[in-house]
């Protein structure tokens, strides 16, 4: 089959993608930020909104480590009411799907920022960020916990009717758990991983490096953390699930498909070269091509054969 | 150069469009070593030299690998649109800026550009992408630390028809960088040195206080060469008693920030910089404003930011 003819595109429950590879959430602004590579995007999901605005934290924000990037922007957003009337219109423009990624401080707002945004128009799915402190439980972050997971996606699927994906963080002991408990709550997917918690230190000024203290590590540097966490929770639901975690070119990309995704995200790559996305898409193209297969589907937990292929 | 895409970029905080930029990939056609510590490279970047502006920046790939990471933002020393060129001062500071300057002749670098609102060199207040709208007009005076020279170089030769005070500090003789060329484009140049081993002896910023003091500065002064504006470019503290001189003497200030991106594009919100003014951090600890290097600067009047 010729690599124009086959087809990339991929369904994550009722939202219909042309190609599996996603912005992920953060990393694509609102959408303008990088105008001329949306398009390429099989979808972007926007930066987390949450119900007011937020400044975001106190500078430094950002530290380059080894083969990643270790961040504490702290959701700085304009607020839903401001994404929905200044960003969304412009987002929807660019001629790919939206995904409305929302954090909320509790279930009750996650139930009104699901709301919010789904009234508004050019939205295809909602990311539920639940890598959020929950302010009313002492700040012990949403996902966390299977139980304040399921709240939070709970309230968001009581309020819409829109694809729901639960983005889930890796800093937890049984990511499994976690995934469970937001499909029986309602996700129609899960996105992994968040980034991993870390921290820097400045050794001549001896005090952490970021104005946030601690941060989120993004970037190459993660991706064996992020490939055992979707090889596990592949397993352990019967919904798609997006990989992400220092993909950075097509054979990444790839072993997330054999690990179970069915789909992926590009995110710190995309701040290295704009263009990374697309040269994924096309990669993943020529890999199915080279392997003979048919389809995407061919190859979603492919890897997850091998026993079988061995035995063969 | 190829460009490869380009892209209307950035959010526009303020009413005004952002720049268009482009990702492109440029052939190194010269390099020097200018002075210790830095490296020059000029490189073909037609397309961008077109629509550079003084004080923007070029956010620059350093290797192709996966560590370090990310691009390193630079801020352009010139660019001639007629030789489709743009030039780069490289102060090797860690191990992006290191690998820039081990670029050899005939290599390519990886560019997004050109990033950010520059300093006015238009004057009479220009309102087009990437320039701070205005400008006065009349006697300029610039004022360099270290590497701080590289986009005032490039404003003192896009200021033609404007007397240019150039005031440029180093910490010793051999690391002072365009001195010769400024005085070519026609500036008035002062040099200061931390040791003494050139021109005064002492922080650039005794120059500024001395010229302002000497020729008076801003609309009280009715001095031809009286400095109407000062744009710096250099440490934070040196930029702090800049912003402090400038504004005792009732002088516009602009000062081009350096932070560590991302994205160079407005995406990430990783360069927040403290917003001055009511609503900003300076004002009311409860409420911090930001505006980000990246998108709404790197060049500022110092009274938007907490220096």
């Amino acid at each position: 089959m010729s690599a124009a003819g086959l087809s990339l595109e991929v369904d994550i429950g009722a939202l219909h993608l042309k190609n599996p590879v996603l912005a992920a959430s953060g990393t694509a602004g609102f959408g303008r930020e990088y105008a001329h590579f949306a398009p390429l995007f099989g979808a972007i999901v926007t930066k987390s909104v949450t119900l007011g605005p937020r400044a975001g934290n106190p500078p430094p924000r950002l530290v380059e480590t080894s083969c990643g990037l270790l961040n504490s922007i702290g959701l700085e957003n304009p607020g839903v009411e401001a994404f929905v009337r200044d960003e969304l219109p412009a987002a929807r423009g660019l001629g790919v799907p939206i995904v409305a990624s929302i954090a909320g401080d509790s279930a009750a707002e996650y139930g009104e920022l699901a709301r919010a945004v789904s009234r508004a128009d050019g939205v295809a799915a909602i990311e539920v960020n639940i890598s959020c402190p929950n302010v009313a439980r002492g700040g012990m972050l949403f996902g966390a916990d299977p139980v304040q997971a399921a709240a939070a996606v709970g309230a968001a699927r009581a309020a819409t009717r829109l694809p729901l994906i639960a983005k889930l963080t890796p800093n937890v002991t049984d990511v499994c758990a976690v995934a469970r408990a937001v499909v029986d709550a309602g996700a129609d997917a899960v996105a992994l991983i968040n980034t991993v918690a870390g921290m820097a230190i400045d050794a001549e000024r001896r005090r952490p490096v970021l104005g946030g203290v601690f941060g989120g590590l993004s970037g190459p540097a993660i991706k064996p953390i992020a490939l055992r966490m979707v090889w596990l929770v592949a397993e352990a639901i019967d919904r798609p699930v997006i990989g992400m975690g220092g993909i950075c070119d097509a054979r990444d990309a790839v072993e997330f498909i054999l690990a179970g995704a069915a789909a992926v995200g590009v995110g710190t790559a995309t701040f290295v070269d704009p263009g990374a996305a697309a040269r994924v898409v096309d990669g993943i193209r020529a890999y199915l091509v080279e392997a003979g297969a048919r389809s995407l589907r061919d190859i979603i937990g492919a890897a997850r054969r091998w026993r079988d292929a061995a035995r063969a | 150069m190829s460009a490869r895409g380009g892209c209307a970029g950035g959010g526009a905080p303020r009413g005004t469009a952002p720049p268009p930029w482009v990702a492109a990939e440029c052939r190194v056609l010269g390099r020097d070593e200018p002075a210790t510590g830095y490296v020059r490279l000029l490189l073909e970047a037609p397309g961008l030299a077109a629509r550079a502006r003084p004080g923007q920046f070029l956010h620059v790939r350093c290797g192709g690998g996966r560590d370090p990471l990310l691009r390193r933002p630079i801020c352009m020393h010139d660019a001639a649109p007629a030789a489709g060129t743009v030039a780069l001062l490289v102060r090797v500071v860690g191990r992006g800026t290191a690998i820039l300057a081990a670029s050899g002749v005939g290599d390519v670098l990886d560019v997004l550009g050109p990033l950010g609102r520059g300093f006015d060199a238009a004057g009479g207040g220009g309102t087009h992408a990437g320039v701070h709208a205005s400008a006065q007009g009349g006697a300029l005076a610039l004022v360099a630390g270290g590497a701080g020279v590289a986009p005032l170089a490039f404003a003192a030769r896009a200021s033609a028809g404007r007397t240019v005070h150039a005031l440029v500090g180093a910490r010793t003789a051999a690391e002072l960088v365009s001195v010769a060329e400024l005085g070519r484009w026609g500036a008035r140049v002062r040099v200061a040195t931390d040791d003494g081993t050139s021109g005064h002896h002492g922080p650039v910023t005794d120059l500024l206080e001395d010229l302002l003091a000497r020729q008076g500065g801003g609309r009280a002064s009715g001095a031809l060469d009286a400095p109407r504006e000062v744009w710096a470019c250099g440490p934070l503290p040196m930029l702090r008693r800049v912003a402090a001189i400038a504004g005792g003497a009732g002088v516009r200030c602009l000062v081009s920030l350096e932070a560590h991106m991302a994205c160079g594009v407005g995406a990430c919100r990783g360069c927040a910089w403290p917003a001055a003014g009511a609503a900003g951090a300076g004002g009311c600890a409860t409420t911090p404003s930001y505006v980000h290097v990246c998108r709404d600067g790197p060049v500022f009047d110092a009274r938007e930011v907490v220096l």
